[in-house]
């Protein structure tokens, strides 16, 4: 009698951690791996966008569902030392296969100037995705207001700057033009998560457009003032 | 006709008397032992369960707040830009925009965020810094003289559904223009 009770018991004990243990694979499968892959490939996309700068030959082209964009590229040689060096980066949704994903390729800044192809070609950084969007935050000078646009390309020299300013020959130029680059980037990803599809967006503000852009619209202030005593006096 | 059991040989006698012993089974002392050795181990397991579960938890919810908090960051650099200038002074509100709520549809109402902008007492002038007339000045005309300020900006966000509340947050300082740039 008594060993049949603590047979019992220890059964029942069994069957309780079993229970536990289904539990908490449960919850895990109800806070999905998506969520978590949707943020990092954010994550990894907010770290390159917050590096980019304006450079000469590689334009800030931004789209609604795809911008590039120049980019401090890391690399490992053939002797296994890491390198860097300029090129650009895109990322884009690619339709192209079974499943819709958001891809990214490298281009070498040859490869970017001259418009060619990758070479190693575009990876998926998250798949499957629903949709993605990018949006870009630009400022007007003339009218000195702010808004998002779904459209950016400024990658066209302009008129005054075809010939001013040229670099070297074999020497990458800074730009030193705030409105080849957008002052931020709105990325929004939809996924499907069970039955639901979920929207994550992120906003970045790219550090050298702002700072830039503000230096500029300093600048003009301090003209203005200027001018303003000038004529006063 | 008789039936005999067992062997009247005293040497098999001894054999039985031995496999009796062998197949006695276990005695009580044994299983008792054996449950609470079981019963070390189960907890053990059942600790580790619920160990794991609250650090799952943890992360999730650091993971949900520190996406939250770059929302937010976000919307207040886009604030900064687009109004000129960040104003001290403390503010709250909820995550409650449709964007935000996609977050967690069940629980983005308990998300809160708080604000804090502060001003701090280091009027600065760029470059040309006349130490020599710094001390001669009232913090008035120093302020007037100042090109810029420096704010120190603390963003915090919590849950309120979570007990005990569990706040993360963001330290940042921003830079000010004086009126007289501004």
């Amino acid at each position: 009698m008594l060993v049949a009770v603590l047979l019992g018991i220890v059964g029942l004990a069994i069957v309780a951690t079993f229970a536990g243990g289904l539990k908490i694979f449960d919850r895990m499968e109800s806070y999905t791996a998506a969520k978590t892959d949707v943020l990092l490939s954010m994550e990894k996309m907010e770290k390159d966008l917050r590096s980019t700068f304006p450079v000469k030959g590689v334009g800030f082209i931004g789209e609604a569902k795809k911008m590039t964009f120049p980019a401090i590229l890391r690399t490992v040689s053939a002797k296994g030392q890491a390198e860097e060096s300029l090129g650009s980066v895109s990322y884009y949704l690619d339709n192209a296969g079974d499943v819709r994903a958001l891809s990214r390729e490298e281009r070498t800044y040859i490869q970017a100037v001259q418009k060619g192809s990758s070479e190693h070609g575009d990876i998926a950084v998250l798949a499957p995705i629903e949709d993605l969007n990018f949006q870009y935050f630009s400022y007007d000078p003339e009218a000195e207001t702010y808004s998002w646009v779904n459209l950016w390309d400024k990658s066209e020299p302009k008129e005054d700057q075809k010939e001013e300013g040229k670099a070297p020959k074999g020497v990458i130029a800074l730009e030193n033009r705030p409105e080849d680059i957008p002052l931020g980037v709105r990325i929004k990803i939809s996924y499907r998560d069970g039955d639901k599809t979920l929207t994550l967006n992120r906003t970045v503000f790219i550090k050298t457009a702002v700072s830039l852009n503000l230096a500029k619209k300093k600048a003009k202030a301090e003209k203005h003032n200027s001018k303003k005593v000038e004529s006063e006096q | 006709m008789t039936l005999r059991i067992g062997s009247d040989d005293p040497s098999s006698r001894c054999e039985e008397k031995n496999t009796l012993l062998v197949e006695k089974g276990f005695t009580l002392i044994e299983v008792l032992l054996a449950v609470s050795i079981l019963a070390i181990g189960l907890v053990g397991i059942l600790r580790a369960y619920a160990t794991s579960t609250s650090a799952m938890e943890k992360s999730q919810y650091d993971m949900d707040a520190v996406f939250l908090l770059k929302t937010a960051m976000g919307q207040m650099e886009e604030k900064a830009l687009t109004e000129g200038n960040i104003v001290p002074g403390v503010s709250d509100g909820v995550f409650a925009s449709a964007e935000e709520a996609d977050l967690d549809m069940k629980h983005s109402d308990r998300w809160l965020w708080n604000q804090e902008v502060q001003k701090m007492d280091l009027p600065s002038k760029k470059v040309k810094h006349d130490f020599a007339d710094k001390e001669k000045k009232s913090d008035a005309e120093k302020e007037k003289e100042a090109d810029f300020f420096l704010n120190k900006l603390k963003l915090i966000v919590v849950n309120s559904a979570r007990i005990p509340l569990r706040e993360v947050s963001l330290e940042t300082y921003v830079r000010t223009e004086s009126a007289k740039n501004s």
